[in-house]
């Protein structure tokens, strides 16, 4: 059991970097909590009413704890399965270091699997997804609970985590040995059998059956216990059994994989291009740059077309009129059937989770947003070989990052409509706005680092999720910060919100500084394009 | 010296140039001079400093010290005045993922301001000659690494430049390849363009440049004709590019 700690800890190594960069990691997490206190803040000083709205609205819709666990629970499961349906018999790994390591040390196969579900259970969270921590004492402050309820929602989650990388590895490790023995098929067709009939018996039950829960359900009920105000029966019981669960399957994914081949590690090269299958565009789908004269018109089509093949537009043209269609008809519909009884909790629940998802929706869009810089980035050298000026250039990333960052507005505004309340929709369509052109400056800062370092390959927005990030410090560095910055401005933005509903005449102030944003933002944009080198 | 080559206008002129990544120094004062008519091979082991030094020469990079000329204009003080007149091909080239392989270059021919017919008259004959023709359509993101690099090679190519800098161009490409490349760098040079090629390769650059210099960890150590340097080097005339080299690294 030690080994497979030590290769968890050289694997954290691996990716981590020296102690040095450790400690200036940690620094900035350290930052980063702190700057998410103005979003919890905001949560307090809203009354904490916003949690028992959730729960009151959940309720109506026979949404209970028990509900939640048990969802949970067949989550976590299918985690287990989702490999054998698949016929997922590799573990793929992106580091040619890693790759080569447990090639070349005398270290055991089991050992290395273990090792390596840990790491990613655990160790590569707590580096790389430390936000993923920063909001669990939220519920706490939600529904006042008890303090101490905080540290033992520590240890769950992480216990969580854990186990549910160990149930996939498993997953993976039986599927290999299926493999193995030829018998790969009847294991998927197994798998298949399993998530039909928990669907369909879910379905007509409307509840979900036992043993689609099996699997995960102590550490699961466990963590939905901690979150809620009254524990489940026997309790403890599930807490032990919790523990018990994880150990069990812990032991037993190291048995299964003694009998496995070390080609049950595939690296996936993380080539310069992710290739497609479809790569003829219709001759009508064709722009013809040479038809244009004007170079503003040349450029400007250039982006438009990239936004075009990226899909941007079809977010704009079909995802938020649907949206908004969606929270309209919830709307007519729950009023026609009572289930709001009056507006006063969904008004409330709403108003309070309109910002949140705004945030949420926001953090999608930035990835996206940063990746189109970096694809820009990427390709600098074709701007400045053929003599585009730095200003033009920062126009047309401006823009770009315009484009893609003013969904996060119109979607929130397209929630928001499910009010009916003009000043709520306008509001967080203002606000959001205001937070997105505060934003492209930074969005437009780590595009530009993170595009025109060669060593990273351009997966673009993917990129925040994988494990690049994990393995360049640099990168590390760069997406802590911009995960500061941008925690601080939501929690301002959610404030900012919750201001301009009380005083509505401050939505023509926060406007007038949008506006005044956009010129700034473009400024920054050019003095960043100035010092652009390409390493 | 042969007579008259003195007498060529300098077309790429670098004096003193120093580069550090952090604590590595990747120049030491690199002075190269470049005249017109010229194919200069830039030789050099890995890391020597190669890249370093196209990438300053077309400003993607700025130099910790030295300075540059193209055709006689300051490149730090008239950037574009000064690339007007280059095509560049990069070590690795990236290009926009999401254009395919003709929007790419007619909107390269607009930049550089090539009249409608004329650009794609070269398009065509280029696409043609590098055997491209059928990935005319396709995303630039499907495309091989050796595909890339022909592409890059003729968006540097369709304006015709007066300065060629090209990154290792051949690394990727198949041998049909390298020879129309080579093919085409002769006939751009012949009508008055001038050519900059890196390489690690020796035998690419034996009976294609017309003069060559060595670099190594960061300063030019020899430079002259191929047949000059075999001279030089111990071997005598008989001595391949390959001991010449290895004696000049060497050497130190
Ligand atoms: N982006 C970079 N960051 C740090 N060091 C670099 C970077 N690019 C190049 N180097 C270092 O600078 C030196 C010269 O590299 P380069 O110019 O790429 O050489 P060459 O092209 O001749 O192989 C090498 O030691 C290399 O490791
Ligand atoms: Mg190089």
């Amino acid at each position: 059991m030690r080994r497979d700690i030590l290769v968890a800890g050289i694997l954290f190594k691996n990716y981590v970097g020296s102690f040095r960069e450790q400690r200036k990691l940690l620094a900035f997490q350290i930052f980063v909590v702190v700057s998410q206190i103005p979003v919890v803040l905001s949560v307090f000083l809203s009354g904490g009413h916003g949690g028992a709205g959730i729960l009151d609205v959940l309720e109506r819709f026979g949404v209970d704890k028990y509900l939640i666990a048990a969802l949970l629970s067949f989550f976590l499961s299918l985690l287990f399965w989702i490999p054998i349906i698949r016929g997922q018999s590799r573990i793929r790994i992106m580091s040619a270091a890693e790759y080569s390591f447990l090639l070349s040390q005398p270290i055991e196969v089991d050992e290395y699997v273990v090792g390596r579900a840990i790491f990613g259970g655990v160790l590569a969270p707590l580096v790389g997804a430390v936000i993923l921590f920063i909001y669990l004492p939220l519920p706490v402050a939600l529904l006042n609970l008890p303090l101490w309820r905080i540290p033992l929602l520590y240890a769950a989650f992480i216990l969580l985590l854990l186990y549910a990388m160990l149930l996939y590895y498993t997953g993976i490790v039986i599927t290999h040995l299926a493999e193995l023995v030829g018998r790969k098929r009847i294991l998927r067709i197994v798998g298949a059998l399993w998530l039909m009939l928990s669907v369909e018996v879910g379905v007509l039950t409307s509840s979900v059956p036992v043993f689609a829960q099996l699997l995960g359900a102590p550490v699961a009920y466990l963590i939905v216990g901690l979150m809620s105000r009254s524990f489940f029966p026997f309790f403890g019981l599930i807490a032990l059994s919790s523990v018990f669960s994880v150990s069990l399957v812990l032991f037993i994914l190291r048995r299964l994989s003694r009998g496995v081949s070390p080609e049950i590690v595939t690296l996936i090269g993380a080539g310069p291009h992710l290739r497609d299958k479809t790569g003829k565009v219709e001759e009508a789908g064709i722009v013809r740059f040479a038809e244009m004269v004007d170079m503003n018109r040349i450029l400007t089509s250039k982006i438009f077309i990239d936004l075009k093949r990226y899909k941007i537009f079809a977010i704009y043209k079909y995802g938020v009129p649907l949206v908004a269609t969606v929270s309209l008809l919830v709307r007519f519909l729950g009023d026609l059937v009572g289930l709001f009884g009056g507006s006063g909790d969904l008004y409330e629940f709403w108003e309070f989770m309109g910002p949140i998802f705004g945030i949420v929706i926001f953090i999608t869009i930035a990835a996206l947003m940063v990746g189109s810089v970096i694809d820009e980035m990427k390709c600098f050298w074709i701007y400045r070989s053929n003599g585009v000026n730095d200003n033009d250039i920062a126009r047309i990333i401006f823009v770009k990052l315009l484009l893609v960052g003013m969904i996060a507005p119109l979607m929130t505004a397209a929630m928001m409509v499910l009010t009916l309340d003009p000043l709520v929709i306008a509001a967080a369509f203002v606000v959001v706005t205001f937070y997105v052109l505060l934003m492209i400056p930074v969005m437009g800062w780590t595009g530009v680092r993170w595009g025109t370092r060669v060593k990273v390959s351009p997966l673009s927005p993917v990129l925040y999720y994988t494990e690049e990030v994990q393995r360049d410090p640099a990168l590390q560095f760069i997406m802590m910060l911009v995960m500061a910055v941008a925690g601080a401005f939501a929690g301002l933005q959610m404030l900012l919100f919750f201001l301009v509903i009380s005083i509505p005449y401050l939505i023509f102030v926060v406007a007038g500084i949008s506006v005044l944003l956009v010129v700034i933002g473009e400024r920054i944009l050019r003095a960043l394009m100035r010092r652009v080198e390409m390493r | 010296m042969k007579l008259g080559r003195g007498m060529r206008l300098p077309v790429i002129e670098a004096y003193g140039l120093v580069k550090s990544y952090g604590s590595t120094v990747a120049l030491r004062g690199l002075n190269l001079v470049i005249n017109e008519g010229e194919i200069y091979g830039l030789l050099g082991p890995n890391g020597a400093g190669k890249t370093t030094t196209l990438k300053i020469l077309v400003s993607l990079l700025k130099p910790d010290r030295g300075h540059v000329r193209i055709m006689g204009i300051d490149l730090h003080r008239y950037r574009v005045e000064a690339l007007r007149n280059v095509g560049y091909v990069p070590e690795d080239p990236y290009i926009f993922p999401n254009l395919v392989v003709r929007e790419f270059l007619e909107f390269i021919g607009r930049l550089r301001g090539i009249p409608r017919d004329i650009l794609k008259e070269r398009i065509e004959r280029y696409l043609s000659i590098f055997d491209l023709q059928e990935k005319e359509r396709d995303l630039i993101k499907t495309l091989s690494r050796g595909m890339l690099q022909k592409l890059a090679v003729i968006s540097a190519f369709l304006p015709r430049p007066r300065v060629l800098i090209m990154d290792e161009p051949m690394s990727n490409m198949d041998p049909e390849a390298q020879h129309v490349f080579k093919e085409e760098v002769r006939k751009l040079v012949r009508n008055g363009s001038t050519a900059l090629i890196s390489s690690h390769m020796l035998d690419m650059v034996e009976r294609f440049c017309t003069r060559v210099g060595i670099i190594n960890k960061g300063v030019l150590i020899a430079e002259g004709e191929v047949d000059e340097l075999k001279r030089r080097a111990l071997g005598g005339e008989d001595a391949t590019l390959e001991e010449v080299f290895l004696a000049v690294v060497r050497g130190g």
